[in-house]
């Protein structure tokens, strides 16, 4: 086997680069990609603006509720001794809190200030009138199915400034929900 | 025969008598400051409240249960009338109905859990929260904040400039004859509201829809958000806004020139940011799912 080498003096003679001669002197891509680029570095700003408060205002969210717990909690009377009610058996509520997915940005800091709350709204959920309760319900269930539905799309976009308002939009209405039930005044039972 | 019939008929007639014993019939008055605060607070029944031209507040109260206790504390500054039960039970008629007059310019604040709130002439702030009952009102210039879990809510405006707040988990709310200012929020209720000349204009909702009609003040600021409902905003002509409207599977549809594009070649979604006439006020509308109505009629 030979091996001829290619100096300058003989490169007419290379296959190699006479092939590479043959190359179109620039290649367009496939498809333009500037639109795409451009729509990216738009973006930039925005998702950084965006991506940082949403989360910014869940913080406040959860500060602001808990701190409002904290001040009704003190500020009640002192809630009548009542047991369970003649003729009625209480029930555990069939209820589970909202789960954000895991495309989600909020963090467990937000979450952990979340099941403080719960602990009360649990309190108060089996007080309520089995319509109200079952309205409760209902209504977290569509919370859940939006957060669902959120999730699904932070996966296709997860920087998204959008989504990520909605994320925290969805969390504010689950906690205020939790916040009108257990802000309640009096026992909350309707009929026996 | 004859003492076994009379005996018969006295317990038939102390059977029916029963009831009008057990049932409480109260009245209570007191002169207040013009201005004074009423707070009022029921568990079941109805808490009506009606404005009149006298500095006092009268308060009539019908307590199915004999049972109940009605508390009521006056000063010159501040009413509070409370429905307690001690025993905590409840039955099907242990309703207490609640009727007030009171001065119309007093603070009014009421929290029931299944009982209906109706409030007309009070122009002082009003702050109504129910769990499972209607809530229904006037508004005049002060604040007006209605809650509900699962009732409806229904404001109707005389005009004036209350701002009005809306918290409302699964029932209607409607919004009528106010100017300047509204939020409303809703799960999966739907939010009706026509407001005029507004300043501020905030709506949110999970999957409920969401219809408004206003006409836009030069500085107006307006924010729109829903997951999966609907929103509809119709704005009365001439329109002077810069509008920035984005969902991102829904459908936007406007009646004004500009077309929403496409904010991707190959996904959902589809934004539109313009201005229309001289710009000023300003309009942000998004969702998730939900489809975006804008138009001028």
């Amino acid at each position: 086997m030979t091996t001829l080498r290619f100096t300058g003096r003989n490169r007419d003679q290379d296959p190699l680069l006479a092939q590479a001669a043959e190359l179109p002197k620039d290649v367009a891509p496939a498809h333009d990609l500037w639109p795409g680029v451009r729509a990216r570095l738009d973006e930039v700003p925005r998702q950084g603006r965006s991506f940082g408060w949403p989360m910014a205002i869940a913080a406040g969210v959860v500060a602001a509720a808990v701190s409002a717990l904290l001040t009704w909690g003190l500020m009640r009377e002192p809630a009548p001794a009542t047991g369970p009610l003649a003729g009625t058996v209480a029930a555990e509520p069939d209820f589970v809190p909202v789960n954000y997915g895991s495309n989600s940005a909020l963090g467990a800091e937000q979450l952990a200030a979340r099941d403080e709350l719960l602990v009360q709204f649990r309190r108060k959920l089996d007080r309520l009138s089995p319509q109200t309760r079952e309205a409760v319900i209902a209504n977290l269930a569509v919370i859940q199915r939006a957060a669902d539905e959120i999730d699904a799309a932070l996966a296709q976009d997860p920087a998204s400034g959008l989504l990520n308002e909605l994320l925290v939009g969805a969390y504010r209405q689950e906690l205020q929900l939790y916040s009108k039930v257990v802000t309640t005044n009096g026992d909350t039972t309707r009929r026996t | 025969m004859t003492i076994r019939f009379t005996l018969l008929t006295a317990a038939v007639l102390a059977g029916l008598v029963q009831p009008a014993i057990a049932e409480q019939n109260l009245s209570k008055r007191a002169t207040v400051a013009a201005d004074a605060t009423v707070d009022v607070s029921n568990v079941q029944g109805s808490v009506k409240v009606t404005a009149w031209d006298r500095n006092e507040v009268e308060l009539s109260a019908m307590l199915e249960s004999d049972k109940d206790r009605l508390e009521f504390e006056a000063t010159d500054r501040q009413v509070r009338i409370k429905v307690q039960r001690p025993d905590g039970r409840y039955r099907d008629s242990d309703d207490a109905l609640l009727t007030l007059k009171v001065p119309t310019g007093v603070r009014l604040i009421v929290n029931t859990v299944s009982a209906d709130i109706t409030v007309d002439g009070v122009r002082g702030e009003q702050r109504l929260k129910s769990v499972s009952g209607d809530v229904g009102t006037r508004g005049y210039d002060q604040p007006v904040s209605l809650h509900s879990v699962s009732g409806d809510v229904t404001l109707n405006g005389s005009g004036g400039k209350a701002q009005v707040s809306t918290e409302n988990v699964s029932g209607t709310t409607v919004v009528n004859g106010i100017r300047g200012g509204f939020e409303g929020e809703a799960v999966s209720g739907n939010i009706k509201a026509g407001i005029a000349a507004a300043e501020r204009l905030r709506v949110s909702s999970v999957s409920g829809d969401v219809e408004i009609s206003t006409d836009l003040s030069p500085s107006a600021r307006v924010e729109m958000e829903s997951v999966s409902g609907t929103l509809a905003l119709t704005i009365k002509p001439p329109v002077n806004a810069e509008f920035e409207i984005e969902s991102f599977s829904g459908d936007i549809d406007s009646c004004f020139g500009t077309k929403p594009r496409d904010k991707s070649r190959y996904g959902p979604g589809s934004e539109l940011e313009y201005t229309e006439g001289n710009g000023g006020a300003r309009v942000m509308i998004q969702t998730l799912s939900g489809d975006i109505n804008i138009c001028d009629r």
